[in-house]
């Protein structure tokens, strides 16, 4: 039990240390959120708005950075994530809440697909080495140095604006009501064929690519050579002596991945104009926003620490050595 | 290997399926009756339809301009404002009593009639909750005379103020309102030509308003605001003919519009008179010696920057006062009533300089009476939606050094030059001024004296830190005078003459708007040839341009 012991003192240090970051990244960028809504509004404003949004964002020019620290823990614990600057008055909550499950579902299914698909990719691809299966190394190299809003780009103009088999933007048909009705579900999933293709062909083969790259090694190990010489069935050989060992590094790459669920979509959300969080997180940036920042930065570090602990567990469970240590 | 590659394939059969089956199911298919609107690339929506609130409009994508209505509308191609709400209006008191006549046939869309204790109660509510008064009215107070008139007091001269800009709300729904600050209004009740139907975060249906006092308006029953993440997928939804109306920035319309010639139009125009000025830094040597300001205007063909510098996107401007020749011809002065900007002119430019005691230097570079190089450097921002500035200074750097100006240029990234330039850390950039239609606001941003500030102390106006004791009571005189008076012409008069002898600013080019639809469903888009409006969706004319449309008879 030390070893899960260690692991959650670490994190509650990474938290602490990832929540603080938090606040402070927000406040070291150059002007504030009043700057940048008379910003939006260039010229059409007269100087007495400045005034007039320092009041209404609550915002206190003489207020001590220490003092709004305090303030935020106490908001923090009380789970009040304040109200938003970009679409003020509306509370961050409110705005997460309406974003956050289109980029779970969308990149959260994704992520998993392309994970496992690649993975199981990569140890067919790793024992079958030295073959003609591997001809699918330099395309595999090739898709993954691909950027997915790039790929994005090609996708909308060829199967979108050119063939027109699928729609060019939004989350669903602007025609439709949300609702579970077959029609609704039917148009939702349209609309998600085309970002999660944008993403799936290069996280597919970096998952493959590094999959493969490490049963190769692992096929290479005296263990697998003693297994095959007992004449054990080939699957036992490569899924039980091989995969087992080669898998670890490829589950804290899921880990990894899954933090960035939330804030790596941005490129792909914003070419197809997904109604999404990495759209909403682009914006509270661009407005300086700080209590949406705080809150969707929040949820970015949470699902980062809590992959990785499970990450953690899967290790404990995948790798006997961490049970003893 | 190969059968995952099956399985993909009959996913996405299966959803291919699924979507064309929605594809036909779709409700609207008589075309006309919808019309498809992306305001600007907003992000995903959230319901807040507060219109006191500065910068709500744009979390609801702009639906709230056809909802909620000003008192009066703005004409941006005319520079004037036109009756809307209020049907007249009148100052007294000197100018410190505004007294508002409103139109007896609005109603709420709720069936209650509008009247004048709708427009006090909302100025009061401006003057009892600061947070709202993003116009800084110096309200006194306001009142109902009459059940079609409000008054409303202010403690000095307001002549000048945009007083029409803040829109009425209901009494009768706000005054049970705590805090109008923080307050979403979910559930607008306006005047305008729409109502609220349904709304999600990404798309919202407005419905005609059934008692709306244009009777008869709007032909368009139904307008969907959609909502979008960028220009990119804004275009490419227009071509694929998905949404009517976009406003775009920062995109070749012409290239736009190839694409689909028959359906797309556009309308490239000033919006409103805002002007990209070359604001030269007063404090920074030799930056306020008026010779060099005079002679880098004169250095600058501005025809030459707006057609290769930013594509012919933003237009020149033309009189040395920075005021619109067209919209605003009434109010040049007639000294400078036919005076324009000419061609470049470095001989002349150089001439000045070697007056001021300037010398050429052998590298083509002139030197400061003091022997420095003439070496400055304009800070500008990497992108701004307003113009491509660094595109355009590209231009203006080779007509400078013609005239003997070395000018380099610097980049930051928007926030950051942003506060370099509010605080005064440089010595030439470029900002937009204006776009409003009140010529005291263009003025008072250049020449305010009460907020000149010394560098490093953060302005709103008068970035260019310029001193002149005329500017401050000629501005007073301004604010104290009445439209078309003869406090208004001496102070006009005044102060473009200030504009063109002193050059405290470098007039350049007009910020562009740019409106892009389709004409296959609804027409009636306004355009050169019929300019009733701006053609931007996220303008508060936006309401005028939705009752003008007319759907297309499918044959």
């Amino acid at each position: 039990m030390h070893f899960l012991l260690r692991r959650a003192i670490f994190y509650l240090i990474a938290a602490w240390a990832a929540i603080t970051t938090n606040f402070i990244l927000p406040r070291l960028m150059p002007g504030g959120p009043v700057e940048a809504v008379m910003a939006r509004h260039e010229g059409q404003l007269s100087d007495q708005a400045v005034n007039a949004l320092h009041i209404a964002f609550g915002l206190d020019p003489n207020a001590s950075m220490w003092s709004e620290y305090v303030e935020y823990w106490r908001n923090l614990f009380t789970g009040n994530l304040g109200l938003s600057f970009t679409y003020f008055p509306t509370p961050v909550s409110t705005v997460i809440a309406h974003a956050l499950p289109w980029t779970l579902v969308l990149l959260g299914v994704v992520t998993l697909v392309e994970w496992i698909l690649g993975t199981f990719a990569g140890i067919v691809v790793g024992w079958r080495r030295g073959t003609w299966v591997d001809a699918v190394l330099p395309l595999g190299a090739f898709l993954r140095g691909i950027p997915h809003f790039w790929m994005g780009l090609v996708i909308v103009t060829v199967f979108a604006v050119t063939l027109d088999w699928f729609p060019v933007s939004g989350g669903y048909s602007s025609d439709l009501l949300p609702n579970v009705s077959v029609p609704f579900v039917g148009s939702v999933l349209y609309h998600a064929v085309l970002p999660a293709l944008a993403m799936v062909v290069g996280s597919l083969a970096t998952h493959m690519l590094s999959m493969r790259n490490m049963m190769v090694t692992t096929l290479s190990e005296d263990y697998v050579l003693v297994a095959e010489a007992k004449g054990l069935h080939r699957r036992r050989v490569m899924l039980s002596y091989g995969a087992r060992n080669a898998i670890l590094p490829n589950v804290a790459g899921f880990a990894l991945q899954l933090g960035f669920v939330v804030s790596g979509a941005l490129l792909v959300e914003k070419v197809f104009s997904y109604p999404g969080i990495g759209y909403v997180l682009f914006q509270a940036v661009h407005n300086q926003d700080y209590p949406l920042l705080q809150g969707i930065l929040l949820i970015t570090t949470f699902t980062v620490l809590i992959a990785s602990f499970l990450a953690d567990l899967a290790f404990f469970a995948l790798d006997p050595r961490t049970r003893e240590a | 290997m190969i059968n995952a590659v099956q399985r993909i394939a009959a996913v996405v059969g299966v959803l291919l399926l699924l979507g064309a089956c929605t594809a036909k199911t779709n409700p609207d298919a008589n075309p006309g009756v919808t019309v498809k609107v992306a305001g600007a690339a907003s992000g995903p929506f959230v319901r807040g339809y507060n219109p006191l609130l500065l910068g709500a409009a744009n979390g609801a994508g702009y639906s709230t301009q056809s909802i909620y209505e000003p008192l009066l509308q703005e004409d941006f191609a005319k520079g004037v404002t036109r009756p809307w709400l209020a049907e007249s209006f009148r100052w007294g008191d000197g100018g410190k009593s505004l007294t508002v006549e409103l139109r007896k046939d609005v109603t709420w869309s709720d069936g209650q009639p509008l009247t004048g204790e709708d427009v006090a109660f909302t100025f009061e509510l401006l003057r009892k909750f600061p947070g709202l008064n993003t116009n800084g009215y110096p309200l006194a107070g306001a009142e109902a005379p009459g059940p079609n008139t409000a008054q409303i007091r202010f403690t000095e001269p307001s002549y000048q103020l945009m007083w029409w800009r803040t829109t009425p709300v209901p009494k009768h729904l706000w005054k049970e309102v705590k805090d109008p600050v923080t307050y979403a209004n979910k559930n607008p009740v306006g005047t305008g030509p729409y109502r609220l139907k349904s709304f999600t975060s990404q798309v919202i249906t407005l419905e005609k308003n059934p008692g709306y006092w244009q009777k008869g308006l709007p032909a368009v029953k139904t307008v969907r605001y959609i909502a979008f993440d960028s220009s990119s997928s804004m275009i490419a939804a227009l071509q694929a003919g998905e949404v009517d109306w976009i406003g775009a920035t920062g995109v070749d319309a012409a290239a736009v519009a190839k694409l689909d010639p028959k359906s797309i139009g556009y309308w490239n125009t000033k919006p409103n008179p805002a002007v990209v000025m070359v604001i030269p830094n007063h404090s920074v040597y030799p930056l306020n010696l008026p010779e060099v300001r005079q002679a880098m205007s004169l250095a600058l063909d501005r025809t030459v920057i707006s057609k290769i510098g930013t594509g012919g996107q933003n237009a020149p401007v033309e009189s040395p006062t920075g005021l619109d020749v067209e919209s605003r011809a009434d109010l040049l002065a007639p000294a400078y009533a036919d005076l324009r900007y000419g061609s470049a002119d470095p001989a002349g430019a150089k001439r000045l300089l070697t007056g001021a005691g300037f010398t050429m230097g052998p590298d083509g570079v002139f030197r400061t009476p003091k022997g420095a190089k003439l070496s400055l450097t304009m800070l500008l921002p990497t992108n701004n939606p307003f113009g491509d500035f660094v595109r355009a200074s590209k231009v203006m750097v080779k007509q400078w050094a013609a005239a003997g100006i070395e000018v380099k240029v610097k980049t930051e990234q928007q926030s950051a030059w942003r506060e370099d330039t509010e605080l005064g850390t440089f010595d030439l950039t470029m900002r937009p001024n204006g776009g409003t239609p009140a010529v005291y606001d263009f003025f008072n941003r250049i020449f305010s004296q009460e907020l000149l500030v010394e560098p490093g102390k953060r302005t709103q106006r008068n970035y260019e830190r310029y001193k002149n004791p005329e500017a401050g009571p000629l501005l007073k005189l301004y604010a104290s005078s009445a439209a078309r008076s003869a406090g208004e012409r001496e102070a006009l008069a005044g102060l473009q003459k200030l504009m063109v002898e002193d050059v405290p600013v470098i007039p350049l080019m007009f910020t562009a708007g740019l409106g892009l639809w389709r004409t296959d469903r609804v027409t009636g888009f306004p355009s050169e040839s019929n300019p009733y409006a701006v053609p931007l969706p996220n303008s508060v004319n936006s309401e005028i341009v939705l009752t003008k449309l007319r759907p297309v008879r499918s044959p």
